[in-house]
């Protein structure tokens, strides 16, 4: 039985999310195009917007500022993408960092496709970025800035009010990716100055498939659709939308604000313990700010190990070497080398990640099995290795 | 990345894993290749009297399937004339081991480690011990 440490790739559907997911899918009043006028599309509407405001209230938003997405990928292209666009005429220039989401790196690089200039933010060599380093690559021409609000990677918590205040000062739109933040550390889009941010379902215990877009009410109109088609959204994201996808996703967020400050102390309780345990194994390297940190991801570095093995020693545990979006080419996480590990160390990282369900046994048996494998591979390697 | 049952087994439980200990009438040869830093690393020790390898040992950072072919050449090379660590040419245990061909770099640097234990051999042995 494989031990699931890697709440930060996905987690698993609450019961209760699952359950009113299956109600919606089968419940025949639920079953029209909620985008009709007669009385079946106007009942999935009526659940589909409750949802809204469920989702809405995780952020500290309107519901109106709620736009459905497939999930994060499409919420971090239609926001860099759709608000640089839409300001093109009034600026070419966007600011982002170089430890960002492969969705975030991914649109941007297509706007320097399209002609515009990106100034990539490095961080310190804990992950953090301090807002005066953005206030200071902001130019005349700067429309948008987007800047993740925890790491992916490393669990590293960015001062996104700090950046907010900079960017809401100037005149500059500020995307936050805030997959990882969602249900774990407390967002507030007008307290953190926000215009767009991203969040993604099964981050939170919803259903994959399913995420949404955050537009405050000043910025709904003023940004370009990725999509053409019907009006949903706005006209923002046509499709027809899936209602028990957004009715699960809707109850997800609304239980992981309930319970944001329950699974706040008891996942960080859990990491601490395992970085206490692992961390007495000597060539143990601690990847990112030591305190500011979300409550769920441990990544570490192994010196004398090499990465593919240290994750076969580690079978027994479902854990993410780097991030699984790029875990599969092989490289060394990009992340990790920004942060100036060597490109061995970057590649024997380890991320682990706790969850609701994870139990201080969980904890030992993942701290043992992690101890011995790094001393099996440890065995095997030359001594100067 | 999926991995066959012999990778395994030689993974979990490698066979003759270094340091070697000469004992009486025996050299000891040394090849060693890679780095850490390029991410594959091989020595290789072998017990060597009268041109034959009577015991071969090694130690391996890298990827899963080069500690597998390291362990298997391993068996497959001692006991054996010395000769057989120079003509040892990765692509049968490739397919023994069912290792994918982009794997093929990591298994070059154990050719690599043995070849340079055979020039230690052959470059430190008088001609009489051979």
């Amino acid at each position: 039985m494989t031990l699931y440490l890697d709440y930060a790739a996905s987690t698993p559907v609450d019961p209760a999310v699952a359950a009113v997911m299956a109600a919606a899918l089968a419940d025949p009043e639920l079953q029209g195009n909620p985008s009709a006028v007669h009385a079946p599309g106007r009942a999935a509407a009526a659940r589909i917007e409750a949802a809204r405001a469920q989702v809405a209230a995780l952020i500290g938003a309107r519901p109106a500022e709620i736009l459905w997405t497939s999930g994060a990928t499409e919420a971090n292209n239609l926001a860099v993408l759709g608000a640089a666009r839409f300001r093109a005429s009034r600026g070419r220039h966007v600011v982002t960092s170089s430890t960002e989401h492969a969705s975030v790196v991914g649109a941007c690089r297509q706007l320097e496709r399209e002609g515009f200039a990106v100034t990539w933010l490095d961080p310190d060599g804990d992950g953090l970025l301090d807002a005066q380093q953005v206030a200071a690559a902001l130019r005349p021409d700067t429309t948008l800035v987007s800047i993740m609000a925890v790491n992916n990677e490393t669990g590293v918590v960015q001062d996104v009010a700090a950046i907010g205040a900079v960017c809401r000062a100037r005149g500059v739109l500020f995307h936050v990716d805030a997959v990882q933040a969602a249900g774990r550390e407390p967002l507030d889009v007008g307290a953190q100055q926000i215009d767009l941010l991203s969040i993604s379902g099964h981050k939170f215990y919803g259903p994959k498939g399913a995420g949404a877009l955050f537009v405050n009410g000043r910025t709904l109109r003023r940004v370009e659709p990725l999509l053409h088609g019907g009006g949903q959204e706005r006209g923002l994201r046509p499709g027809t939308l899936a209602t028990h996808q957004l009715v699960g996703l809707g109850l997800a967020a609304e239980l992981a604000g309930a319970r944001l400050d329950a699974d706040r102390r008891a996942q960080s309780a859990l990491r601490e313990a395992l970085w206490a345990a692992i961390a007495r194994v000597p060539g143990v390297l601690l990847n990112g700010h030591r305190a500011r940190r979300a409550c769920h991801i441990l990544n570490v570095s192994v010196e004398g190990v090499e990465g593919e093995s240290l994750l076969l020693a580690l079978e027994a545990l479902a854990v993410s070497s780097g991030a699984a979006c790029g875990a599969a080419s092989g490289e060394p996480s990009a992340v990790l080398r920004r942060l100036g590990r060597s490109d061995a160390l970057a590649q024997a990282s380890i991320r682990f990640s706790v969850g609701r369900a994870t139990t201080a046994a969980d904890i030992d048996a993942a701290a043992a099995a992690f101890v011995a494998g790094v001393a099996h591979l440890r065995r095997i390697a030359p001594a100067a290795a | 990345m999926d991995y066959s049952q012999v990778v395994r087994r030689h993974f979990s439980e490698p066979a003759n894993l270094g340091p070697l200990e000469p004992r009486p009438g025996e050299c000891l040869c040394r090849g060693a290749a890679g780095s850490v830093a390029a991410g594959a690393q091989v020595t290789i020790e072998a017990a060597v009297r009268e041109s034959q390898v009577l015991r071969l040992a090694f130690r391996a950072f890298g990827c899963p399937h080069l500690i597998a072919a390291c362990s298997r050449a391993t068996e497959l090379l001692a006991p054996g004339p010395v000769a057989g660590l120079a003509a040892f040419a990765p692509e049968a245990l490739m397919a023994e081991l069912g290792v994918p061909a982009e794997k093929l770099g990591s298994l070059l640097i154990l050719q690599d480690a043995l070849r340079n234990c055979f020039r230690d051999w052959d470059t430190t042995q008088p001609a009489e011990a051979r």
